[in-house]
């Protein structure tokens, strides 16, 4: 239950290092993200690979004992790194939002049957 | 096995929407699955993230809901959108459950842990969002910790002789989920006054006694995930299909169109009378299919159908364990996903990047 910990809550992002001539710089890295999973990985990948200026991005789990996912994102150098993820948060959000206000709104409606109960 | 087996894109649909929209069925395998949403991907098709052309095709259309489940239509978003919110339903919307359970009186044949394990899983009507977490080494308050009681005593009904079977013979021989009662502390009394904490159903099985056995037990339960225990996952199963979809290619008629019909579950082929008079097979209710591909094993069809399934239209199966109704469970998925997103927005402010 520590994930719940409000103080882990706000500090889960670390930067993978990657040293040589391919160092990192602030268009391409690897955020390693703690108590995540394939949950918020694969949204993430889908919603960041959109953006056009986004070169390559990608997340894995490096070890199933362990509860971080690696996320990298590689952008043209129009936008950094963090911007592209920034961006793909928000639009998460904006989209989350959209697709909750039509199920309340559906939910609401008269446009389905609601029935006692019935076989799946 | 006839080895001339060609997958045909139906001749009057656009061939790279088709390419880039469906799956293919085919006799042995299911093929072109693979994620082609990245942007840059087609030439002919801009595929970069854009909200209010994706809000215009986006559509959310309940089928229908039941007390305990609904079934509802995702149509116009990825498959990493509907496994999102399929894992999120099961592993990461909170619920309350028993999780400490003092065994002040135990005297029945189970054992402690056996009927404390049990207790666990008994899935708790409460208003969720009025509580918080507790944490390991939280003191319990009235706001995260919701304290039940269970005092059962099994005895002999007075002048029942011995032969009589056990359920007339004795009171409480059976121990059910309605013994359980809520005991309110601080303001709780007042604050879920118009929904007073029970378990979800009165008919759950908790144990059996025998004459003379009892139980006395204090329970207290706290709110969790189902990510950390399965006992505190809100639903039964939560699942999605794709939409499937049947492409007759050439007319199929007389009696191969009533094998042909028979092939597919009932109601997904329907048999109209073509303009010749002759018995025509048509498509009546691809959602009804299963994609068991039984059409595909009679060669004369082969060359007939083509089966797919739409990438993006998703069909989705939610039944509720009691604890939750569905439509507010679904609420509070599409809520818990914005959250997890911001609290990621605010670790990422954390790490000072530029």
């Amino acid at each position: 239950m520590s994930a719940m910990d409000q103080d882990i809550q706000e500090n889960r992002i670390s930067l993978v290092p990657i040293d040589g001539e391919h160092a990192d710089d602030n268009t391409c890295c690897t955020f390693a993200i703690q108590h995540e999973d394939h949950t918020m990985g694969g949204i993430l990948r889908y919603i960041i690979g959109k953006n056009p200026d986004v070169l390559f991005c990608g997340y894995n789990l490096p070890h199933p004992a362990e509860d971080v996912m690696h996320f990298r994102i590689q952008t043209n150098g129009k936008i950094t790194a963090a911007d592209a993820f920034r961006k793909g948060l928000d639009d998460i959000v904006e989209m989350t939002e959209h697709m909750s206000a039509e199920f309340s709104k559906q939910a609401h409606g008269t446009g389905f049957q609601y029935v006692p109960s019935y076989d799946l | 096995m006839a080895d001339n087996y060609q997958y045909q894109i139906p001749p009057n649909v656009d061939r790279e929407e088709f390419m880039r929209t469906r799956v293919f069925v085919e006799r042995d395998q299911v093929t072109n699955t693979t994620s082609n949403d990245l942007s840059g991907t087609w030439d002919s098709f801009d595929d970069r993230w854009d909200f209010d052309a994706w809000k215009k095709q986006f559509r959310l259309v309940i089928n229908r809901m039941s007390f305990n489940a609904v079934e509802f239509d995702l149509i116009g978003v990825h498959a990493s959108v509907a496994n999102t919110l399929r894992r999120i339903l099961i592993a990461e919307v909170p619920t309350m459950a028993i999780e400490d359970v003092f065994i002040k009186n135990n005297t029945s044949v189970m054992m402690d842990e056996v009927l404390a394990h049990r207790l666990g899983l008994i899935p708790l009507r409460a208003d969720v969002g009025k509580f918080g977490e507790r944490g390991p080494n939280d003191a319990p308050t009235d706001l995260n910790t919701i304290v039940l009681n269970l005092k059962v005593k099994c005895e002999r009904i007075q002048g029942t002789p011995k032969s009589m079977p056990r359920e007339q013979r004795l009171t409480n021989h059976t121990v059910y989920s309605r013994d359980i009662i809520w005991d309110p502390q601080g303001d709780q009394a007042t604050e879920h006054k118009d929904n007073p904490i029970q378990p979800a159903f009165d008919d759950i099985v908790i144990t059996k006694l025998n004459q003379g056995e009892e139980l006395d037990i204090v329970m207290h339960a706290r709110k969790g995930i189902g990510r950390d225990h399965a006992k505190y996952s809100p639903v039964g199963t939560a699942s999605y299909r794709i939409m499937p979809e049947i492409h007759i290619l050439r007319p199929i008629v007389g009696d191969a169109a009533h094998k042909f019909a028979e092939s597919f579950p009932p109601g997904v082929i329907e048999i109209v009378k073509n303009a010749r008079g002759q018995d025509e097979a048509k498509v009546a209710n691809a959602r009804k299919d299963t994609v068991s591909r039984n059409v595909l094993r009679h060669p004369e069809f082969l060359d007939a159908v083509t089966l797919s399934r739409k990438r993006d239209h998703f069909i989705f199966n939610v039944e509720t364990v009691g604890s939750v109704t569905p439509a507010p469970l679904m609420v509070q998925a599409f809520d818990v996903l914005k959250q997890k997103c911001l609290k990621l927005r605010a670790s990422l402010d954390n790490l000072n990047l530029q």
